[in-house]
């Protein structure tokens, strides 16, 4: 049923069993709020207004300004292609100088990317740069076979963006393992009048990104630039006033203790059902996309699918490791490993190795995707930028070329 | 379905335990059990650490034969002293009074009321019912989980036992185990898991996770309900229930919400024994802040709190000098021999308390992670940010705490005159309790909300508990005057 005709539905049972009762409260609340959900999607796409800046890649020369960390990338025909990345960032050119009122970013793009996307803006108040991120909900893996479909994807800005702000430069960090990822246009546009409140809604509803950190907390939405919780905290005064009001015109009632009393808990109640609809609403988001990453998967799908595809090279390489260590041996890091901040190589491998142990004393050292570890065949060593770190070590296992088991002593 | 076997068991151990405790008070079956799961899987966890602590290893079969072993306890020591007959173990209470077993109805008087109320159950329904899709859905996920409960329970699992040798590289999971003086409940509920399982599988090893979650509500619900009819706590319930954080918790295997639950009792058992002076909720009380010690080491201030608040209580009714004692006797002893022994070894093992591999490494007024050159001395910044963090940045606990503040101010009177200043006594002491760790110790735990919110969820039921109290009051109050 789509959303229009559910909304029709629930028109004609609110008005027949509760409008004319008068009693119903909680019809005509969920009504209010199921129709609030209704307006975006009837609202008209948002139109470019007097300011817009468009990158379609369409020239050769337009991409070679655009770069890409911790991935690769390449033009084909009006598209910018990310071949291959690791949590790649996508940087634009220097220098843009696009007005703050252009708050609307949009872009299209097709390819297996889905997670919690970072846009970070580096404006003229903030050379430094603001973060934003925001979900993005493309292909999953392996949903490609026939080339995948193009989605556009609006992100509002002008909620971390001062009015007469400047945007200098941003950069777009993609989640997890990318492979093909194609954006067709990026585009920064004033959006009008309903574009806006288009953009504002969307920007409230956008759901928290449920990633692989610890749970610490969950952010409150923006509503334009403003708190959620703030806005609770006024709805809740205007609602005390409008109750108080109403309960002395209409009821008769005396303003007194009874009546705030009365007043406060009523306005509460409203407000707390608001707060709980739209973080409900978060976790309805969230069992749609678990739907499709995570059920009836095997216990491997699922982990790779928690990490987006991104660390499936790098659990390979701890089963080709978990098979080749001989009972009894064990394995650890080479040197002092990496620590990205969005995932833990030594610690990882700690965890997923078992129940192969790891210890500081074993014969057996990994390296993984570490650039300051070097190997020289000819003197058999390993060196951690520059410095001697491994004697007598030859490679036992490799499953890709910067994924590499070494034994430590024993001989050629 | 072996991970319903392996709930079950152990929830029939606690609810025996239950029936026993609680046989002169009025619970029905369903609280009975939703109070059986906590206590169970308390006992549980401590059957699996005194077999590490002999060196039984830790296979399936030995431990099956201690919770058999506990079970056949349990119902001798129930059909000698409880009130059970000898024809059924579970036919003579599943119709105890407030039993909900044979017959349900909505509670509220009017067809409106009903209404809401049947609103409110199927909300809270389909979020037990989300709780328990995600947790048997997603992998382990938070890193957390993995890297410290997790990895201490799957290391424990391939070991076989706690690898108590002092001699080796991975004494009692160093190195698996971040913080070893971490308290081993969830460690051991993902290793029992585990043992039935046959292996020990990502998604399925915190299925206990998402029961905590329902057999909280469930006892908050009851808790409620003693004091404010089915009404007006199933509408708490739901209150409560739609608190993010909490349902966050309940989807992952981290120990935060295992904490709540037994927090969130040992608090409200004291609040029935202040309300009646019936000597056995004390006992109770106590074996819960055990529990709570044995599932976070924050459940030492819930301890601390309700033992200076029983002082208190027993000082201002002025009870004879036996009378106190005994009152004190039977809240301490059952903490002792839950908390005893895990608090004995963690002290001879110099495992400490603090953020690091191991030793008691509190640098007081410096936090460890905190940024390298800031200043030492008390952090008082940490107050506006926590301010902001709980009331405005972050959206955690639904309006929970400042609902009780306004009621806090418009029913001050109330609450002053009544038992339910001890309720404030505890909220008072465990909020101030955090912030003097905060202002003191862990700085990044509010300036980088990596602690404020996680612990505010232990105290988070209790302030509910505190508002439905107060405005029961506020409303008889106002009832009365206008009457």
């Amino acid at each position: 049923m789509t959303l229009s005709r559910c909304h029709a539905k629930m028109v004609s049972i609110v008005t027949r069993r509760s409008l004319h009762r008068g009693r119903s409260f909680s019809f005509c609340l969920l009504f209010f709020i199921f129709s609030l959900l209704t307006i975006p999607s009837s609202l008209p796409a948002a139109q470019p207004g007097e300011g817009s800046h468009l990158f379609d890649f369409e020239s050769k020369g337009e991409i070679a300004n655009w770069q890409v960390v911790r991935g690769s990338l390449a033009a084909k025909g009006g598209v910018l292609l990310i071949n291959e990345g690791f949590f790649p960032v996508l940087y634009s050119p220097g220098s843009l100088d696009i007005p703050a009122s252009e708050s609307l970013l949009q872009f299209s793009y097709r390819g297996a990317v889905r997670g919690t996307c970072e846009i970070t803006i580096f404006s003229s108040s903030a050379p430094r740069g603001i973060k934003k991120k925001f979900y993005l909900d493309g292909d999953s893996a392996g949903a490609r076979s026939n080339g995948g479909q193009w989605h556009k994807r609006e992100i509002y800005i002008g909620n971390i963006l001062s009015k007469d702000d400047r945007i200098l430069a941003f950069n777009l960090t993609f989640p997890g393992r990318i492979k093909g990822l194609e954006i067709d246009s990026i585009g920064f546009q004033e959006p009008g009048g309903a574009g806006l409140a288009k953009a504002v809604w969307f920007s409230f509803l956008e759901r928290e990104p449920i990633g692989t950190g610890s749970i610490n907390y969950i952010n409150s939405p923006l509503i334009g630039s403003w708190h959620f919780m703030t806005l609770l905290y006024i709805f809740i005064g205007l609602a005390f006033l409008i109750i108080v009001l109403y309960l002395i015109v209409r009821k008769k009632a005396v303003l007194g203790r009874r009546t705030a009393i009365n007043a406060v808990v009523a306005a509460f109640i409203l407000a707390s059902l608001l707060f709980a609809l739209r973080m409900d609403y978060n976790w309805v988001r969230l069992y749609c996309s678990d739907l499709k990453d995570f059920s009836g998967k095997s216990e491997k799908e699922r982990i790779s699918a928690l990490y987006m595809g991104a660390s499936d090279d790098f659990f390979s390489f701890i089963e080709a490791i978990k098979q080749k260590l001989p009972p009894g041996e064990m394995a650890r890091p080479a040197g002092r490993p990496i620590a990205d901040p969005r995932y833990n190589p030594a610690l990882m491998l700690r965890y997923y190795l078992l129940p192969k142990k790891s210890s500081a004393e074993a014969r057996y050292v990994w390296v993984y995707y570490d650039r300051a570890i070097s190997y020289d065949p000819a003197l058999r060593v390993l060196r951690q930028n520059g410095r001697l770190i491994e004697r007598d070590v030859v490679p036992v296992l490799s499953t890709e070329p910067a994924a590499v088991l070494y034994r430590v002593g024993g001989g050629a | 379905m072996n991970i319903f076997f392996a709930l079950i068991i152990p929830t029939f151990a606690g609810f025996l335990l239950t029936s026993l405790l609680l046989k002169k008070e009025d619970s029905g079956i369903v609280e009975k059990l939703a109070l059986g799961y906590g206590l169970g899987l308390g006992m549980l966890s401590m059957q699996i650490f005194f077999m590490g602590l002999l060196a039984i290893g830790f296979r399936f079969l030995p431990m099956l034969a201690g919770q058999l072993i506990i079970i056949a306890l349990l119902i001798y020591l129930n059909l000698r002293y409880g009130r059970m007959s000898c024809v059924s173990v579970i036919s003579s209470t599943s119709f105890a009074p407030g039993s909900c077993a044979c017959s349900f109805s909505l509670p509220g008087g009017s067809k409106a009321a009903k209404l809401v109320a049947g609103l409110a159950l199927i909300w809270i329904i389909l979020k037990c019912l989300f709780v328990l899709y995600e947790d048997f859905t997603r992998p382990l996920f938070a890193v957390d989980t993995w890297s410290n409960w997790a990895a201490g329970a799957k290391f424990f699992y391939y070991e076989g036992s706690m690898l108590l040798d002092p001699e080796s590289e991975h004494y009692f999971g160093r190195d698996y185990r971040l913080f070893m003086g971490h308290p081993l409940h969830t460690v051991f509920l993902q290793l029992w898991q585990a043992l039935w399982l046959g292996s020990f599988h990502e998604v399925l090893v915190k299925s206990w996770s998402a029961f905590y979650f329902i057999a909280f509500l469930i006892v908050f619900y009851f808790t409620v309900k003693r004091e404010s009819g089915s009404f007006r706590a199933l509408l708490w319930t739901l209150f409560v229930s739609t608190a993010p954080l909490l349902v966050y918790h309940g989807t992952e295997g981290l120990a935060d919400l295992p904490l709540t639950y037994y927090s969130f009792l040992s608090v409200a058992f004291m609040w029935r024994y202040i309300k009646t002076e019936r000597g056995g909720l004390l006992i109770v009380s106590g074996v819960f802040a055990g529990m709570a010690v044995f599932t976070k080491n924050e459940g030492l201030l819930v301890f601390t709190t309700l033992l200076f608040t029983l002082v208190v209580f027993t000082l201002v009714r002025g009870r004879a000098k036996s009378e106190k004692a005994y009152a004190f006797v039977r809240f301490i002893l059952p903490f002792v021999i839950v908390a005893g022994p895990w608090l004995l070894f963690k002290f001879l093992g110099d495992f400490g308390f603090g953020h690091s591999g191991a030793g008691s490494e509190m640098a007081w007024l410096s936090d460890p992670t905190y940024a390298e050159g800031t200043r030492t001395g008390l952090h008082i910044e940490v107050i506006p940010i926590g301010l902001w963090e709980i009331f405005v940045d972050k959206a955690n606990f639904n309006l929970t705490i400042p609902f009780w503040l306004v009621l806090s101010v418009i029913g001050l009177r109330e609450w002053i005159s009544s038992e339910i200043k001890y309720l404030y006594l505890i909220i008072i002491m465990i909020v101030g309790a955090f912030f003097f760790i905060y202002l003191t110790l862990e700085v990044t735990a509010v300036t980088e909300a990596t602690g404020i919110h996680r612990n505010a969820l232990l105290y988070l039921p209790i302030i509910a508990f505190a508002s439905a109290m107060v405005l029961e009051k506020l409303l008889s109050n106002v009832g009365d005057k206008s009457s």
